[in-house]
């Protein structure tokens, strides 16, 4: 190994020399700096979480842009402390005990001394306890801010109240409708409005009773009347289907009939609450199911099919809210209309539900005796009078052995004025009660 | 120059040197090589020991070995000047009757001053005049002293009674002060075998005058690189009183004991055919440069504390760099 090689091993250990120490001298500047950063940025974290949502994102971000910062800042810091290459060079002399021999020779003074086989560690042992300490330290107090539970009651400040459910599934109802056209805008608005009105009220009061009830009210009485609009619209597609399919080989009477069927569907379709949008609603409105008579096959097909995209779109609207499903509108089938043989059994909110009597060996077992209860919830325990809780169909039993009329009795007391006429009697256990406080 | 190939040859030189010493001072080789050490850097020495160490013996064997005149000077209490310098005699001359200087035991390369201490300080003045501007001034003539010129005095350190302490600002002449202890059983045997009282060990010139001086040519053009300048001054300001390891100092190393270190360091460089001065050097140097020149208040001298201790702990406490470390790297014993 000639002089040169030997001078290049002895400098690059040098400036490895160097370079540790520099990096000492840079760690020395920037634990402080990291150190002040980390509990700014925790403390700070942990403030966003107490007071908002922070986003974690942007937090990490900040915190690692911070860092960096602190890294630039370190090294500018340091910078006038780093250790020199002749420093250096004096530091590894002296601790390998070279007899300034590097020095000598860097000055062009003697040879190089032979740089050894087995190089010996660099003269410089690192104090791992403090940078370990102060980054344990960091770390701690970053996850304490991101992690430490916020207060119950600040983080509930903090969250967002949202809607009612039901009022959501009105918007979302409302929002399909007016993107698919299927409802009459304004019916739309008119629901819009209502909404509006509910959520109006402070947000405290969204989750009170009252204002669910209403809620839910408005979302049964909005699907009901959509489911309803749906089901006309597929009865009314229907009888314009078969009108356009058979009314060549229909009889007159059976015209009339089906006619009147679709008389009875449009005016059903008019009078509804929610109404078809646009120029459907426009050409049902002015539609006289006479008219049919005149339109051809085609053109009852093509309004048919446009019904049925508005029934389809409808059920598209209602398909998070299967209650509305339009094979489930029991109040849209008349008598006879419904699935089954058998008769209607009728309820308290949709009539008698007579059947057609038969002549048959068996008498028709309109099932009289079954009791229905309410739909409304109402609590049995706190009706009023007034309330109705039921109904039954029963035949009067008469009184057989009646015996003619019996004396009522003599009142013990008839009562001055003012005077008590139900005397209170205590049970044993409110008199020891008494006797106790008394005592 | 330093790196010039007269340093190996040298190096050989001295060795011979060293070994003919050793042949004759048993079991005294560090002192051997201090004493090279010293004369090497153009310096005088105070050799303080108890009798019969071999001090004289030394400087004997040390004259015969570089071919150098010696003389012997046991100081008395009645010794004037003039017994040291020499004396203007009246001769008669050619000329007439007239005042001849007749020089005194000074004019030697290798002087021998036995006891200094217990000369008069007049005296021992005129003797530290001597070292110092290396001539003899009698009657207002000046007598250069032949070169090389060095002085090799003795003091006993137990014999208080009679005796006239060298002042501070003298013993700062010495370049060494070097402090002779007793020998090992297994010298004392070597001795016992090998020597004979009354008999005087046969020394063999290795160099004369000539060579030696061109030694001390070489020594002084040894290479002192700026960091061990560096350190030595850190090391000698560091003696001051104040500073944080010169506790108990009362008064520190003068600029002279830097001049003495860097000229020592040098001469070591030398005697281990180096072309450079090291730290190491001034280390192994420093407690004979700096022992006598620090003068201890009575609170430290009270506690047991020495010079050499005070030494000591500068040696351990000054690092050659003086670019401190970060906390988080601590320097490794290599």
């Amino acid at each position: 190994m000639n002089q040169e090689e030997i001078r290049q091993q002895w400098e690059r250990t040098i400036k490895r020399l160097a370079r540790w120490v520099n990096l000492g001298w840079w760690l020395e500047r920037w634990l402080p700096v990291l150190m002040a950063v980390c509990i700014v940025g925790g403390l700070t974290w942990f403030a966003l979480r107490t007071l908002a949502r922070p986003e974690v994102a942007w937090m990490n971000a900040t915190i690692a842009g911070l860092v960096v910062i602190a890294m630039v800042i370190a090294w500018i810091a340091a910078r006038r402390r780093f250790e020199s290459t002749s420093a250096a060079r004096v530091r590894l002399e002296d601790a390998w005990q070279l007899r300034s021999r590097l020095s000598a020779a860097s000055e062009g003074v003697g040879e190089w001394p032979s740089f050894p086989e087995q190089q010996p560690a660099l003269p410089i042992t690192w104090q791992w306890q403090r940078p370990v300490s102060v980054l344990g330290f960091c770390i701690a107090i970053l996850c304490l801010g991101a992690w430490m539970p916020v207060p119950a009651r600040q983080a509930d400040k903090a969250h967002v109240i949202e809607k009612p459910s039901a009022l959501k599934q009105v918007e979302q109802w409302v929002e399909e409708l007016r993107k698919e056209e299927a409802v009459n805008p304004q019916n739309l608005a008119e629901v819009e409005e209502k909404m509006e009105e509910l959520l109006r009220r402070p947000n405290e009061q969204w989750y009170e009773h009252a204002s669910l009830e209403a809620a839910d009210h408005l979302r049964d009485q909005t699907g009901k009347d959509l489911q309803e609009l749906g089901a006309q619209l597929e009865q009314t597609q229907g009888s314009l289907s078969t009108l356009a399919e058979l009314g060549s080989h229909l009889s007159e009477e059976a015209k009339s009939g089906l006619s009147k069927q679709l008389e009875n569907q449009l005016k059903g379709l008019r009078s509804g609450a929610m109404q078809t949008s646009g120029d459907l609603a426009e050409q049902l409105k002015n539609m006289e199911p006479k008219a049919c008579n005149g339109m051809s096959k085609e053109q009852m097909q093509k309004l048919a099919e446009r019904l049925k995209q508005n029934a389809e779109a409808l059920r598209k609207a209602l398909a998070n809210a299967p209650q509305f499903s339009f094979k489930e509108c029991k109040s849209c089938n008349k008598p006879g209309e419904g699935e089954g043989d058998k008769p209607g059994q009728g309820a308290a909110n949709r009539g008698r539900g007579d059947a057609d009597l038969t002549v048959n060996e068996k008498e028709t077992n309109l099932n009289t005796q079954a009791t229905d209860k309410l739909a409304s919830m109402i609590d049995p325990e706190r009706v009023t009078p007034g309330d109705l809780i039921g109904l039954q169909d029963a035949r009067p039993t008469a009184k057989e052995d009646f015996t003619g009329p019996q004396s009522g009795g003599s009142l013990q007391s008839t009562g001055d004025g003012g005077a008590a006429v139900e005397k209170a009697t205590l049970v044993p256990a409110e008199r020891a009660v008494l006797k106790r406080f008394f005592k | 120059m330093a790196d010039s190939p007269e340093l190996p040859q040298a190096h050989a030189s001295l060795h011979q040197l060293r070994t003919t010493l050793q042949s004759v001072l048993f079991g005294q080789e560090h002192l051997i090589d201090l004493v090279l050490t010293g004369l090497l850097a153009r310096g005088h020495l105070l050799l303080e020991g108890l009798p019969g160490l071999g001090k004289t013996e030394l400087v004997k064997g040390l004259s015969k070995a570089l071919g150098l005149e010696a003389k012997r000077i046991q100081f008395t209490p009645d010794l004037l000047p003039g017994d040291i310098t020499g004396n203007p005699m009246l001769q008669e001359t050619p000329q007439g009757r007239r005042f001849v200087f007749q020089p005194g035991p000074v004019f030697a390369n290798l002087v021998l001053a036995d006891e200094i201490n217990r000369a008069s300080p007049k005296t021992q003045s005129a003797l530290l005049e001597a070292m110092q501007e290396r001539r003899v001034t009698v009657m207002g003539e000046s007598h250069p002293l032949p070169e090389p010129f060095f002085v090799l005095a003795t003091q006993n350190p137990i014999e208080l009674e009679g005796t006239y302490p060298l002042p501070e600002a003298q013993l700062d002449r010495f370049l060494f002060k070097l402090e002779v202890r007793a020998t090992t059983a297994e010298t004392l045997e070597k001795i016992v075998l090998n020597r004979e009282i009354g008999v005087e060990p046969v020394v063999p010139a290795v160099m004369n005058a000539e060579s030696f001086g061109a030694l001390l040519q070489l020594t002084r053009s040894i290479f002192m690189p700026q960091p061990v300048a560096s350190f030595i001054a850190r090391l000698v300001h560091a003696t001051q009183p104040g500073e944080p390891h010169a506790t108990g100092v009362k008064h520190g190393a003068s600029p002279r004991a830097a001049l003495a270190l860097a000229a020592g360091a040098k001469a070591k460089a030398v005697l281990e055919g180096r072309p450079n001065a090291s730290y190491e050097d001034v280390r192994a140097i420093a407690p004979a440069v700096l022992r006598h020149r620090l003068i201890l208040d009575y609170g430290a001298k009270i506690e047991g504390l020495t010079p050499d201790l005070v030494v000591q702990r500068l040696i351990e406490n000054i690092p050659a760099q003086d670019k401190p470390l970060p906390t988080t790297l601590a320097a490794a014993k290599v």
